[in-house]
This record gives C-alpha cells, sequence and structure tokens, in this order.
C-alpha cells in the first residue's frame, strides 16, 4: 500500500443517513470492498466510509431484481435468480471479473462507482436496462445506469452521495450475451460487450448493444441498435451492424492494446454478442 | 569407469526436505526475519532516465520523528564488481542511468516513516539527454549511458562487440540452394519470482558484518561485498536462509547490497530492506531484449551449408548483462552440424534497468531465432521439420566448434522422435495453413541446447562432517532457490556413502561455516556441486570402512556400506552401523569419532543436454488469440537423480516459456524511459487456467563423465516453448510472427500482413 | 485514529487496534507474529496473502483490518490438528506441489475454502479456482494433482 494513503478517521455507519453527513465531508470517501480504494487510495482521502453494516448485500425479486451496492461479485454468482438470460447475463460479466478469490471481495457497487471504462458489470447492466438508487443528503434519487458515468472515473455522485441499490427492470422475453477479449484469463478487459435481444414475429426487437473499454465511460449504441430492431436475422445484418458499433467507439492506443485493435474486436465482440443473444432468444442455452 | 553398482536413492522421489515446514506456513523466508531494534530501509529511485545529481540535501527527511539515517553517493560510492566483466556500478553514485535508478536509501522505525522520508530528501538533478532504443542507442551521435567509460571500455554505447566465425559463412553461402533472411526481436521480460527481494544487515561493533538476504548466492555476493568494502572476507557473514522464493537468475550480487551494507552501518542497528513488486519488476534485473538478424543458407536436400547471426543485445543500463552478448555465438554451434557459422554480436547500453541473467541466458530469446527459421526453411523446401532436424543434428562423437569438445551423449534423436510420436505429429497440416475456419490448429516443434558452460572451468566444494551416532552433516556452499537442491544433494550424499537420506542434515550458503560455492545457476548445481558430494561421500565411505575392517578383522575389500551400516560382502549378515563403528573405544579415543572430510570438483569436460518440445495450438483468426492446446517437453536430462523433482522444472520452464511466448513483456515508455507495467495486473503471468495439458518425457542416455550421469535441467524447457509455439501458429496458419510476445494484436496483425 | 476490532483468528478471540488503512495483512503478520501469510504485490493480483474469512478465500493485502468485525479468520497456521497435516498439507508434500514454498500456504487456503463448498471438482473448476494464486515454479501442474487427490479422496 502506498504510505501517502493516510486516513485518518474510518467510520462505519448504521444508518444511510449518518452515512450520507459523514460522506459530505470533506476528504470522505466510501469503502465497500476496498479492492480499487487500497491499491489506489488518493493521499487527499481524510476518512473511510464503510458502507458494509447498511445491509446493502442482496439479491431479491421486486418489480425486476434489485440489487444492493454492497453485494459481493461471488455472492451475484451464487444466486439462482440469475439462473436465466437475460438475467443471466449479469453472472456472465461477474464471473469474467479479477479471479475467484477477489470476487469474494469486490462489490458491484464498487466496480460501478470506480467508473473506469472497462469495468465488466456496468456493460451488462446497461443491456438489461439497469437504473441506480443513490442516497445523498437530500434523499434518494434514481438514475438510469447509462447516465450515470460522465467521464473516465468520473460519476454524476455528488457530494454525501453514494449507490445504494442497482434496479434491473422486468425484462422482456429475451437472449443476452456478454463478451470480454482480456490478454489471459485473468485480465481486465480490452474490450467487453453485451447484447440484449428479443424476438417478435420472426424479427429482432428491443435490441440493446454496449461496448465497454472503448470509449471514456460504457457505450450504447443505439445506431446499432436501430439497425437491427425490425429486422429479420442474417449473417450480413449482423456484420454491418457490428461494424456501426465498432465506428462509435473511441478507443485508445495504451501499452495494452492499440486503438486500431480495439476498434477492430469491438466488431468481433458485437458481431458474436448478437449471434448468441439471438440464438438464446430463440431458446437455446 | 567401473559399472555402477544398482542405485537404491538416486533415481528415486522421495519426501523433499523442509516442505512440511513450507505447507504449513514455518518457513521463514529472509522478510520473515526480526533483529532487535530492526529498522526498515527505503530507497528513493530517480524519476529521470539520465542525470547528474549535484546534491542531495536530506536534512528534512532526517528531522523527521523515527528516521535514523540517510545515506548517499556521499556515503557509498563504492565500486561493485560483479562476477563476470568489470564494472561500472556504484552502491550509490552521482549519476543516473535509468528510471528507477537508485539515488539514496533511507533508514527509520517503520517502513511507513520511511517511504513518507522520501519525499523529504532534495535531489539536485541535471537532467541529461537520454536513449531508450537499442539500436539508435549504437549510432554516433546518441546519448552516451555511461560517459566516464568513453575510451576505456566503450565505444559510444557499445559495450561489446564480437565476432565470433568457425569455418567462412560466404563460401558457405555460395553453395546454398536456398537462402533465408529474418529480422526477430525478443522483449524484456521479468523473473517475476513470488517472493520479492529481500535483505537484511547487521553489524557488530567489532566491525564484522551479517546480512540475509534471499539470492542465488553466498559467496560471490560477500566477495563482491568485502571487495567493494575493502574488508577481510572472514569478517563478512553472508546466509541464505534456507527458504527462497524462487531466483530464475535474478537473486544475485548486486550493487544494491553495497549500499545496504552502508546504511546499516551508518544506523547502527540492523536494517530490513524488502522491494515492493513494482520495484522487484522494474529495478532488479531483467532478461536483455534482443534483436537478430538472420542469414541462412541450406542445400535443396536441406542441409546447413552457412548460418550467420547479427545480434543486437540491450544491456540496459549497467554492465552485469554484457555477457548476454559475448555468450550468444556459442548457442549457434551446440545443436546442429554446419562448417560454417558467424555470429557479430553488439552489447549496447540503453537508460533502461539493468539486464542481466535469467533462466537460460540468451539461449533463450536465440533459440526463438533459430528454431522459429528452420520451420520456415523446411517449408520453403517442402521438407518435414522434424525430418530436417533429425538430418542436421549433432551426434555423439561430432565435434562441438565452440569448445572442440566431443558430444559426450545425446539423448536429442529420443527427444525429437518421442515427442513427435506424444502430440500426435503426423496430424500437422503438411503445408502451412489450416483449411479455412474461424479456428485453425497446427502442430510445431523445437529442439534445443542450452549451452551453460563453455571452455572455462568452475568447481564445487563439498563438506561432509560426521556425529558420533554415525549421522552426517553437509556443508555446501549453494543455495537451494526453491528447486530441491538440499533434498538432491542429500540424496546423492546418501547414495554414495550408503547412509541413511533422513540422518544426512545439510547447512547451506553460509560463508562463515560452509565451503566456498558459486551460484545456483546456470543449471550447474547438480553437475558441479553433485560432484563434490559424491566424491566427499565416497572419501567418508572408505573411511568408515577402514575403520571397521578393523572392528571386524576384515580386509576393506571384503566390505561394502549400504543403509547405514558397514557389512561383508560375502556375509551380509555380519554388519556394524556407522555410530557402532564410530562409539567403538578404539575409534572414539583416538578422536576418529568426528570425521571431517571436504571435496573439491570440476565436471571433466562439458556435458550437453538436449530437448525438444511440441506444441499443438489453435489460433481465433478473428481476434488473434492463441490458445495452446497441449504441451510435450521431451528432455535428455542425462539422469533424473530425483524424477518428481524433474518434472517440476520442466513443468515450471514451460510455464515461464509460454510466457515468453504469449504474454510477458515489461513495457518501456519508448519517450521517457519510465515502466508502463510493472504490477501483475498487466505483466501477464499465466495462470492455473491458462495452461495448456503438458506431457513431460524425460530421456536418460546416462553421461559418462558426469555424476550420475546427470545434466543440467533447471534451464531446460523455458528455451523452446516460445519458437514450438511460433511453430505452430506458422503451421496452422503460415502466419510468421517475428517478434515476441505472441499476443493476439500481434498475431492477428500477422494473419493480416502474413507476417509482423 | 486507532479503531479496536475484534475477531476470531484459527479459533481464538483476537483483538487488534488498527489504523484505517491498515491491511488484514498487516495485522496478521506484524501484530499476531504469524508469517505463513505472505505479501508478493500488496495489490491482490497473486494470492500469496490469501486467508479464508468467514469460509472465503480472500487476498489479505486488499481487507481493511478495521473492517473485520466479528469475523472468523483462518491462516495458514490454522489448518491441520493436534500436529498432524491437513490433506492438502499432506498432498502438498506427497505430490511434490511445492518447490521455493512461497505461494504454498495461500494455494493451499483457496483450495481448503473451495473443497469445502465444492467437495467434488472437475479439473476445470479447479484450475478455475486456482487462477487466485500466482506460482513462478511449478506450471501449477502438481498443484493441481495434489488438489484434486484431496478432491478424490485419495489423500486423508
Amino acid at each position: 500500500m502506498d504510505a501517502h494513503f493516510k486516513p485518518e478517521h474510518y467510520h462505519r455507519p448504521v444508518d444511510m443517513k449518518t452515512a450520507s453527513a459523514l460522506l459530505a465531508q470533506r476528504g470522505a470517501r466510501v469503502i465497500a470492498g476496498g479492492t480499487d480504494l487500497l491499491v489506489n487510495g488518493p493521499a487527499s482521502t481524510e476518512s473511510l466510509v464503510d458502507i458494509n453494516g447498511l445491509g446493502l448485500s442482496y439479491i431479491r425479486e421486486d418489480d425486476g431484481l434489485r440489487i444492493g451496492s454492497t453485494t459481493s461479485f461471488s455472492y451475484l454468482l451464487r444466486s439462482p435468480l440469475l439462473e436465466r438470460y437475460p438475467y443471466r447475463v449479469i453472472a456472465d460479466a461477474a464471473g469474467e471479473l479479477g479471479h475467484h478469490n477477489l470476487r469474494h471481495v469486490a462489490t458491484v457497487g464498487g466496480n460501478i462507482c470506480n467508473a473506469v471504462p472497462s469495468a465488466d458489470a456496468p456493460v451488462a447492466l446497461i443491456a438489461l436496462d439497469a437504473a441506480v438508487i443513490i442516497h445523498g443528503p437530500s434523499g434518494e434519487r434514481t438514475v438510469p445506469l447509462d447516465g450515470f458515468f460522465k467521464f473516465v472515473r468520473e460519476t454524476i455522485l455528488g457530494e454525501g452521495e453514494f449507490l445504494k441499490e442497482i434496479a434491473v427492470p422486468v425484462q422482456p422475453e429475451s437472449g443476452a450475451c456478454f463478451q470480454k477479449l482480456g490478454r489471459t484469463k485473468v485480465d481486465i478487459a480490452l474490450v467487453n460487450a453485451a447484447c440484449r435481444l428479443s424476438i417478435i414475429d420472426g424479427l429482432i426487437s428491443d435490441s440493446r448493444i454496449v461496448l465497454g473499454a472503448v470509449y471514456p465511460t460504457p457505450l450504447r449504441v443505439r445506431a446499432a441498435e436501430d439497425m437491427l430492431n425490425g429486422k429479420e436475422f442474417t449473417v450480413e445484418l449482423v456484420a454491418k451492424t457490428a461494424i456501426i458499433a465498432s465506428d462509435a467507439t473511441k478507443p485508445i492506443s495504451d501499452h495494452r492494446a492499440s486503438a486500431e485493435y480495439r476498434r477492430e474486436i469491438s466488431s468481433v465482440l458485437v458481431k458474436r454478442a448478437i449471434i448468441k443473444a439471438y440464438g438464446r432468444a430463440e431458446g437455446s442455452p | 569407469m567401473l559399472p555402477e553398482k544398482e542405485l537404491t536413492i538416486v533415481g528415486t522421489s522421495p519426501e523433499m526436505k523442509l516442505t512440511r515446514n513450507k505447507v504449513t506456513g514455518r518457513a521463514e523466508f529472509t522478510v520473515d526475519m526480526r533483529r532487535p531494534g530492526m529498522l526498515y530501509a527505503k530507497m528513493l529511485r530517480s524519476p529521470h532516465a539520465s542525470a547528474n545529481i549535484n546534491g542531495i540535501d536530506y536534512s528534512r527527511a532526517l528531522a523527521l520523528s523515527g528516521v535514523v539515517a540517510v545515506i548517499t553517493y556521499e556515503d557509498a560510492k563504492y565500486l561493485y564488481k560483479p562476477s563476470h566483466g568489470s564494472s561500472r556500478e556504484y552502491g550509490l553514485d552521482d549519476m543516473v542511468r535509468y528510471v528507477g535508478d537508485k539515488v539514496a536509501m533511507v533508514a527509520a522505525e517503520t517502513e511507513e516513516i520511511a517511504e513518507l522520508a522520501l519525499g523529504y530528501i532534495d535531489v539536485d538533478y541535471e537532467v541529461l539527454p537520454h536513449i531508450v532504443d537499442m539500436e539508435e542507442a549504437m549510432e554516433p551521435d546518441a546519448p552516451v549511458v555511461h560517459p566516464e567509460r568513453q575510451g576505456i571500455d566503450c565505444d559510444g554505447n557499445i559495450l561489446d562487440h564480437n565476432i565470433q566465425e568457425w569455418g567462412d559463412v560466404e563460401e558457405g553461402f555460395k553453395k546454398a540452394d536456398f537462402i533465408i533472411e529474418n529480422r526477430f526481436y525478443t522483449p524484456r521480460v521479468c523473473h517475476a519470482a513470488l517472493e520479492p527481494h529481500a535483505m537484511l544487515a547487521e553489524w557488530d561493533l567489532d566491525g564484522n558484518l551479517t546480512m540475509w538476504s534471499s539470492e542465488q548466492t553466498a559467496f560471490m555476493i560477500r566477495d563482491s561485498l568485502a571487495d567493494a568494502l575493502k574488508m577481510p572476507r572472514s569478517k563478512i557473514r553472508f546466509i541464505v536462509p534456507d527458504y527462497v522464493g524462487g531466483g530464475f537468475g535474478g537473486k544475485y550480487e548486486s550493487a544494491e547490497k553495497i549500499a545496504l551494507a552502508i546504511l546499516a552501518r551508518k544506523a547502527g542497528k540492523p536494517v530490513m530492506w524488502r522491494l515492493t513488486r513494482e520495484e522487484e519488476f522494474y529495478t532488479t534485473r531483467t532478461r536483455s531484449p534482443c534483436i537478430f538478424e538472420s542469414r541462412t543458407g541450406v542445400t535443396k536436400d536441406g542441409v546447413f551449408v552457412a548460418r550467420q547471426m547479427r545480434g543486437i543485445i540491450d544491456i540496459g543500463s549497467y554492465a552485469w548483462g554484457a555477457i548476454m552478448s559475448s555468450r550468444a555465438a556459442s548457442y549457434m554451434t551446440m545443436l546442429y552440424k554446419c562448417a560454417n557459422i558467424k555470429y557479430t554480436g553488439y552489447g549496447v547500453y540503453t537508460n533502461t534497468p539493468p539486464s542481466g541473467a535469467m533462466r537460460g541466458f540468451t539461449s533463450t530469446p536465440i533459440h526463438y531465432a533459430m528454431e522459429a527459421e528452420i520451420d520456415e526453411i523446411a517449408a520453403a523446401i517442402d521438407m518435414d521439420p522434424l525430418e530436417f532436424r533429425l538430418k542436421n543434428k549433432l551426434n555423439v562423437g561430432d565435434i562441438i566448434p565452440l569448445n572442440g569438445v566431443a558430444v559426450s551423449s545425446s539423448g536429442l534423436e529420443e527427444t525429437m522422435l518421442k515427442g513427435a510420436s506424444a502430440i500426435g505429429w503426423h496430424r500437422r497440416n503438411a503445408k502451412p495453413g489450416a483449411p479455412d475456419a474461424r479456428y485453425k490448429r497446427g502442430i510445431g516443434m523445437a529442439s534445443y541446447c542450452p549451452m551453460l558452460k563453455g571452455t572455462e572451468r568452475s568447481i564445487g566444494n563439498a563438506v561432509l562432517k560426521s556425529n558420533v551416532d554415525g549421522s552426517f552433516h553437509l556443508l555446501l556452499g549453494l543455495a537451494d532457490i526453491g528447486q530441491g537442491l538440499r533434498t538432491i544433494m542429500a540424496q546423492i550424499c546418501a547414495e554414495a556413502l550408503g547412509g541413511i537420506l533422513d540422518e544426512i542434515n545439510l547447512t547451506l550458503a553460509d560463508t562463515q561455516t560452509t565451503p566456498w560455492g558459486t551460484t545456483t545457476a546456470a543449471s550447474r548445481s547438480t553437475i558441479e556441486t553433485g560432484g563434490a558430494v559424491k566424491d566427499v561421500a565416497e572419501k567418508m565411505k572408505r573411511r568408515l570402512i577402514e575403520l571397521a575392517s578393523v572392528m571386524m578383522g576384515l580386509h576393506e575389500g571384503d566390505l561394502d556400506t549400504k543403509e547405514g551400516l558397514v557389512y561383508e560382502l560375502a556375509n551380509p549378515g555380519n554388519s556394524v552401523r556407522f555410530g557402532e563403528i564410530l562409539h567403538h573405544p578404539d575409534v572414539y579415543l583416538r578422536g576418529d569419532n568426528v570425521i571431517v572430510l571436504k571435496s573439491t570438483y570440476s565436471v571433466p569436460q562439458f556435458v550437453p543436454p538436449y530437448g525438444s518440445q511440441f506444441a499443438e495450438v489453435e489460433v481465433d483468426t478473428e481476434t488473434g488469440e492463441v490458445r495452446v492446446i497441449k504441451m510435450v517437453a521431451a528432455s535428455d536430462v542425462g539422469r533424473a537423480i530425483h524424477p518428481k523433482s524433474v518434472e517440476g522444472q520442466l513443468e515450471g520452464g514451460i510455464h515461464m516459456g509460454i510466457g515468453f511466448a504469449l504474454a510477458e513483456e515489461l513495457k518501456i515508455d519508448p519517450v521517457t524511459g519510465a515502466p508502463l507495467n510493472p504490477n501483475f495486473l498487466d505483466y501477464k503471468l499465466f495462470r492455473a487456467g491458462d495452461m495448456p495439458e503438458l506431457k513431460i518425457i524425460i530421456v536418460e542416455p546416462v553421461d559418462p563423465y558426469s555424476v550420475y550421469g546427470v545434466k543440467g535441467v533447471g534451464e531446460m524447457t523455458v528455451i523452446a516453448t516460445a519458437p514450438a509455439i511460433r511453430n505452430a501458429i506458422f503451421n496452422a496458419t503460415g502466419a510468421k510472427v517475428f517478434r515476441l510476445p505472441l499476443t493476439s494484436e500481434n498475431v492477428l496483425a500477422a494473419l493480416k500482413e502474413g507476417h509482423v | 485514529m486507532r479503531v479496536a476490532v475484534n475477531f476470531k483468528i484459527n479459533g481464538r478471540d483476537r483483538t487488534a487496534h488498527v489504523e484505517p488503512r491498515t491491511s488484514l495483512l498487516d495485522v496478521i503478520r506484524e501484530d499476531l507474529g504469524l508469517i505463513g501469510t505472505k505479501e508478493g504485490c500488496g495489490k491482490g493480483e497473486c494470492g500469496a496473502c490469501t486467508v479464508i474469512m468467514d469460509g472465503d478465500a480472500v487476498p489479505s493485502c486488499l481487507i481493511l483490518a478495521a473492517g473485520v468485525e466479528g469475523k472468523e479468520i483462518i491462516t495458514i497456521e490454522g489448518i491441520g490438528e493436534n500436529g498432524r497435516l491437513h490433506p492438502l498439507q499432506e498432498a502438498f508434500v506427497r505430490y511434490h506441489a511445492s518447490q521455493c514454498g512461497f505461494c504454498s500456504p495461500g494455494m493451499i487456503l483457496t483450495a481448503k475454502a473451495f473443497l469445502n463448498r465444492n467437495p467434488n471438482p472437475s479439473e476445470a473448476e479447479v484450475r478455475d479456482v486456482m487462477m487466485s494464486n500466482l506460482c513462478r515454479c511449478t506450471g501449477y501442474e502438481k498443484i493441481v494433482e495434489a488438489i484434486m487427490a484431496v478432491a478424490n479422496g485419495e489423500v486423508a
């Protein structure tokens, strides 16, 4: 750990109001799993507000799914509520994050609030139209997850606000798929992608196409969705859609991969996600 | 040579000594040690790739509560003399030559205080132009990494320039029906042992220094400290603890130990220094990045007529790695017959992390080039690459051009044939390129000989000491770095002595008490020190038999030993235990019961190990991802002293080789020289689920010259893994990738363009 | 500000007084003097610091010590009974799954927590879980072999 990361205070509030009040103080930071904070904790951190005591580790069915923000990824992976598609795409993303033991510690709320472009959970959740419930000093508000991210490591959370819950609405009858490409099996995504779609009267409808790690925030490509909706599934359609999706990306070149490679892989992963999601919508596993 | 009697301990796989301590958490590594009053050290490191230091003011650091001492070049500019070549490095210096270079050290009551104190040290840097690219570093106007050595041993940044030729390559090329030219690049990779470096230094008031450190050598470090600090060697005690968490060439003598010793002296207390994982990646020596430009000629029947190589080896900022350059030519002469071979090499300084020894030395990168080329040549002349290798290989009795020595034993052909059978060589694509499909499969191979030693001779020492009860202490100067040296030496001792394995206890790598030893490296420990162990054990056996013959009233020639007994050959029931011999009043009173014997041994001639590896891969042609389905490694180990341990070395070598092939590279920013991925998130080690199916085949031709016919195993399979995979990709897709690692991005580019 | 935290370690109740950012790894090694848990990277990537907390294997370098109130923690020193090795420890010895030994405690605890929940895994499942721990010496081959031997009841 970096010796400069030296918060003076540790709090473990037992109610949300206290949590928000503590977070409104200068230099206060939320800690849930801690897998990012204990690695990248900024020197400006003065206090840690541990929100694991607020009873936010759960996944339950209630007008769709409700997932508490401090739920660990391994907890999600054990839930019978995620056994079938399209919900299952959340488990697929959860299962690709980090390594097995890390998933006991990392939380879905942390993965979202970290707001790194390569995060796996947001891509799958946005494909299911997830929203987040935010608790703050002036109460609670609900925001679509798609609108939660402003930029790399920047969200719309204001002073004293923290993530309370992820709400996944009741889904249409649909198939979904999550795809990720890394350098080895345990890796952050060079590119990740998710697709959800329904088939109505033989035509694709209500599709969602989301890409990660190729834009400052998770990227939902509505132009690609428009290309698919109302059409019959063909190889050519999928190829065209995949290109529209990759054309919308703004990947960077870094030591992990070049922008050109990321763009190329975006179209491959979107293509594969659409094909798999379509198969699942038809009823195959 | 007398025939070996039936071996009962060598060739078996007993429980490894000390493993129970490892699996229960009792094992004390250097970093687990505590000494009374111990302080903690941290190193201030340069943010610049090249700079002069005009002054360091650490008064603010010293004023912090808990800070005890700070040292700079003013305290520690002592010359470090490495075991290879001449030195250009100091304990601490007033010039820095890479991002991360050592600047100053702090000792404080806690590690946290020491780290915070680094921010209170003011350094007056005069930033200089720097050079990162090794080819640009060779140009006449390039910034110079070691200006103080110009005209002494380097010309600009070129430290080593060697030309080695056997025969006449120009004449050879005239006979070629087919000539191929290629350019290969192999990257900077790291040892990445799980245990980061850790060392502890303590002085007493008589001026004696004791150091504990996780290393592959005790004596070479002690000697370099004694030379630098101008102390008698007897006043430095260097101890490698019984547990070292992996070395692979990276835990070695270094200038940093001089700095730590000086810091501990100034602080007046023991000082523990451990590296962070980040420091482990970019401030310890790495494998040199290499460029190999090859020109190779063959006849249409597939016989080598000329092999030429121009090598540029990036030795980084300090000179230890220069030997990578001067040794490179050797590997061209070890495996295949060719009358005309020429190597032109350059060892070049750059302002990057210093490079040094890593498993396989230069044989690892150069075999990538040499073995990749063979498959391309074979494809071009429409010949099976296995047939090509069988046709051209050196055989027993052939003279190795490098040292004029005849090949004493060789399992190479057996490794090729058994390995080919195990992978199903007949299943490969007859011509490179599987049928069109998203996934393409292919099979490739590579062979190798890691040279290990050239013409220089080095020695092994062993001391064997008896206790009155017939148990023994074996004292060796080498360190066990996790590969099981302790048990293997005990096996050799017990076998040669006729003793009981569990009753032989070893002390290793303590310069105060063990005889001089070199390093546990270069796959030489079993051969050299094992040879000394066998010799001293046989001496002890003869001594015991001599004493027993008096007790038993028999001639020495009528007696032998086994399982801790001396027994009569004609009547095995007539025996005495070693302890009885030593307890006998006639013996006891003469003081004979404590027998201390020593042997020094040098292997009579070079003993070449060989191996062949076969890989089956599946390439995803849409993404470039390469999945290794199966890896077969057939290795000529001479004889496996401890077969399970040998398997473990070969399996571990494959892991390192696969990483080198597919995923590992320490990336340096080409502009700033800063490391980009000094952590496990971005320096990709293979994990359990990444590994392919492995098959290990051990081939034992039993060399006539070495102890029990053994050959060095430690560096074997890391070498041929990458070229076998590359050749499998070539077989699967026809794509040639000239640079490592074979990441999905590099492979996809090669699939599109035909090569990368 | 120091925080008092009460937890159980290897079956014994302990209290530690920790700074906010102290990791569980620091408490185990420095406060409790248990050296079997190692630091290999400090970032949760290598698994050398693995302990079992409330039944799950976790990287202790990423666990905030202040947050372990009421938890049950097991380190490598806490498995095996009355001087007998736990079957996983026995298997690591028997199958030569330990070379330098630095990764062994973490490997064994990851395997133990997993086998407690999944007593009959396939080799693929074992390999997937064991990706939590890095090894540079063995290539994982004998580690997986040892774990499968315990899972198959070949080591008691």
